[in-house]
């Protein structure tokens, strides 16, 4: 029999989950779904391969989306990306967003992007939850406190005498802000 | 339910915290809301520290009284500082009585800075003598503790220039620390640092295994050229390069006692066939797997001991093709014996590197993989004067390497890979160009696709004109201080013969030179006139009395050494190298002055300091 090359996906965080159909080599991408390929036989993968996110079958699909898209990439292994917020560090630079990649997330809203986020996480899907993570800090980038609540949606919930302390250690970081204030 | 940033799980904001590129994005995005800033403080200042400056050692602010946001701030200021060229010197000089006792020795330096109890400590064989400073910082506002400490070779019946200091080492010994000094007299000895019994001998290092022989031994008085420690977290092993040997040692611990080596590797057989050739310098390698070897007037200059279960092995350092046909050099040249300089890609435990500086007699400073040609493989030269020699060699990371030699005058390199941080991504964006006009012989300006822009879009990829052109080596070209106003009033002829710092984010460092000590520190020109209260030095690391005058009694008295500064450009060696230029200005440091109080706009863009600011440079950018 030929390997199965379409899997069906289902979220079941809640009822009623969407079965989505997916090429094999775009799941790839999934460090997840590549564990699953390895402990089951194929006959196991014409069952639905269940899957346990809190994102919304729309987040889900736009995920799929991308991992389709980039299905001919090379898909990383988990001795591959080493970038990670521990405190092994390699020399930075920043991701190149493809064309596509671009407009893929130009064209997201703010609750999709974190639903990708939280998906591709979840999914182990290294290259898009790096490009998910570097687009969100290309929102923050060179922003003031003020414009990134705006952009991100996000309340202060400071009491007035934490303002007041936050703005005192703001002069800490003196080399920057101080200068960035004056002018 | 609806996502919000704010209530995503912790490591995938960690992610987004390891793409911002600058002390202001975070500091910007931790003022937001309770989260977040929490976020920030217990894990986001860690996370900045450790992706933008990966190849720098940071001390773990748990062992200190640092958060990671000082760090922080001490790491980006003084990113700042070096880029801007920010750098001030103070020469240490012995009384005239005493110098003329010492004549012109060849200063040898170690520094040391305990973040715990916040204290430097810096040594330096003056002669036959030690030299030593301790230093601790005791806060905002409040004069550092100083306290001088010297060992009189003369008392010990040492004479000068025979018994002179060659090579001196700080370590860690009981609690407290300890020196390591090597003699041209061959005598290698531990002595204490200890501010009470400050010199006296805790344990002397024999030439042979059997010190029954050592009498009958010519080696035994072999000088001592240089020493290095190997600390791997159990025992600590010392390397000494003797003439014609490498002896190593295991550091005596506890009770004081005399120490044979564990290890002789003998040069004399296999490397040494000529009789004037000699054992320069030896620098572990590797943790402990290999030791770079330095050898004079011999055919491989640049060698290396290798360790296997069968022992040491001695293998001539790798050639690479690529790099002999791309920087025109050849192998067959002299090797500063001083200069050898491993270069650490990470911090921490994986620490070991088998990537190394070293300076040659025909002005290339080189870097290569000892083991195998690698892609890190380059040469390096200064491209208004290359012929100018290198004695020795500081690396800071990956992110430069300060080299001295001949002359008053210190030059820093940059290593021309991709760096994480850029002072100028913490600024607001411009549409013009970097100024002034840098001064580069060989590398022709970059072209730029942000053509203009006034404001970066991150999002869509698109940086700004100014922060474009502000992170390309161009408008970042090296940089030459030269000292030699203070040598004027000397009147001696002078050279660099050792560099030494404390720590990677030390900002302060010492420069050996002929007969004495100069200091450097990251200072910043204030842009007030004139600038008393001004915070000039690093917040966290610094020491702002740095300037103070050495006691009486220590016999010394310091002297300013005001920088000139020359950019010199990228740095890269090659075949047209010799050819003639146009020699770069020489900028004198003038300070701040009336004009430059204020700190206008566009003085936060100039290039370089305010003390090297000029009125032309900004009619040029207004007209």
């Amino acid at each position: 029999m030929a390997p199965i090359q379409i899997l069906k996906l289902q979220n079941t965080f809640k009822p009623g989950g969407k079965v989505f159909e997916v090429e094999r080599a775009a799941a790839e991408h999934s460090g997840l779904v590549q564990m699953l390929l390895q402990d089951f036989d194929d006959s196991d993968l014409e069952a639905i391969i269940p899957i346990s996110v809190d994102v919304s079958d729309k987040g889900l699909a736009k995920v799929f989306e991308w991992m389709t898209h980039s299905k001919d990439l090379p898909k990383t292994t988990d001795d591959g990306s080493v970038r990670g917020p521990d405190d092994s560090a390699v020399n930075w630079k920043p991701l190149t967003f493809s064309d596509w990649d671009k407009k893929f997330f130009d064209a997201l809203d703010s609750e999709a992007l974190y639903e990708i986020l939280i998906a591709a996480n979840y999914l182990d899907i290294k290259p898009l939850y790096e490009l998910g993570c570097q687009f969100v800090a290309n929102m923050i980038r060179g922003k003031t406190t003020e414009q990134i609540r705006e952009i991100l949606n996000i309340t202060s919930d400071f009491n007035p005498e934490e303002e007041l302390r936050i703005r005192e250690q703001k002069a800490l970081v003196k080399d920057e802000s101080e200068t960035a204030e004056k002018n | 339910m609806t996502h919000l940033l704010t209530s995503l799980p912790d490591d995938i904001l960690f992610l987004v915290l390891v793409y911002l590129d600058s002390a202001r994005s975070v500091s910007a995005l931790s003022r937001t809301c309770r989260r977040l800033h929490h976020l920030v403080q217990r894990d986001g200042w860690r996370i900045f520290v450790r992706n933008r400056f990966p190849s720098l050692s940071a001390p773990a602010p748990a062992t200190g009284h640092l958060s990671w946001q000082q760090v922080a701030e001490s790491m980006t200021w003084q990113s700042r500082c070096w880029d801007r060229r920010s750098l001030q010197f103070q020469a240490i000089i012995p009384h005239p009585m005493r110098a003329a006792r010492s004549g012109d020795f060849m200063s040898v330096i170690d520094a040391h800075f305990d973040p715990a109890s916040q204290q430097e400590l810096v040594v330096w064989g003056a002669g036959e003598d030690v030299v030593a400073r301790y230093r601790q910082r005791r806060g905002p506002g409040r004069a550092s503790q100083t306290s001088w400490h010297r060992l009189d070779g003369e008392d010990l019946g040492l004479r000068a220039g025979y018994d002179d200091i060659k090579t001196i080492k700080i370590v860690a010994y009981g609690g407290g620390l300890a020196l390591i000094t090597g003699r041209y007299n061959g005598q290698l000895s531990l002595l204490s640092a200890d501010p009470a019994r400050f010199g006296e001998c805790i344990a002397q290092f024999g030439a042979a295994a059997n010190p029954d022989f050592d009498s009958h031994r010519a080696s035994a008085r072999e000088t001592i050229n240089s020493l290095d420690v190997l600390d791997t977290g159990g025992s600590r092993l010392l390397a000494a390069a003797a003439e014609s040997s490498v002896r190593i040692y295991e550091l005596p611990e506890g009770d004081p006692m005399d120490t044979a080596p564990v290890t002789i590797y003998d040069l004399k057989d296999d490397a040494l066939t000529s009789s004037s050739a000699k054992l320069g310098r030896a620098r572990w390698m590797e943790q402990g797997a290999s030791i770079a070897l330095a050898l004079v007037c011999s055919k491989d200059p640049l060698r290396y001991l290798s360790l296997s279960p069968a022992g040491w092995s001695l293998h001539a350092a790798a050639k690479s093709e690529r790099v002999a046909r791309e920087f025109n050099i050849s192998y067959d040249r002299t090797i500063a014996p001083n200069s050898l300089e491993p270069v650490y890609l990470h911090p921490g435990a994986r620490r070991g590197t088998s990537l190394l500086l070293s300076a040659w007699r025909d002005g290339t400073i080189r870097l290569q993989d000892l083991r195998t040609p690698s892609a890190f493989d380059a040469v390096y030269q200064n491209n208004v004067d290359p012929g100018s020699n290198t004695e020795t060699l500081m690396a800071y990371g990956t992110e430069r390497f300060v080299a001295g030699g001949t002359g008053l005058a210190i030059e820093v390199f940059d290593f021309r890979w991709p760096r994480s941080y850029h002072h100028t991504a913490g600024l607001p964006c411009y549409g013009g160009s970097p100024f002034p006009k840098p001064h580069q012989p060989f590398l022709k300006p970059p072209s730029t696709a942000a053509q203009g822009r006034a404001r970066c879009d991150h999002v869509r990829g698109l940086p700004c004109h100014w922060h474009a052109l502000s992170a390309e080596l161009y408008h970042r070209p090296n940089a030459k201080f030269f000292l030699s106003q203070w040598v004027d009033f000397y009147r001696r002829t002078t050279a660099v013969w050792s560099l030494a710092r404390a720590s990677d984010v030390s900002p302060h460092f010492y420069v050996g030179v002929s007969g004495a000590v100069v200091e450097a520190c990251l200072e910043q020109t204030p842009d007030s006139y004139a600038p008393e209260r001004a915070v000039v030095v690093d917040p966290n690391f610094g020491f702002p009395d740095w300037r103070a005058p050495p006691p009486s009694g220590s016999g010394y008295w310091t002297r300013p050494a005001v920088p000139a500064l020359m950019e010199t450009g990228d740095g890269y060696s090659f075949k047209g190298n010799d050819r003639s230029i146009v020699l770069p200005n020489l900028l004198r440091y003038r300070g701040p002055r009336e004009w430059t109080a204020g700190g206008g706009r566009l003085q936060k863009r100039h290039r370089l300091d305010i003390g090297y600011q000029q009125e032309t440079d900004f009619r040029l950018i207004l007209s």
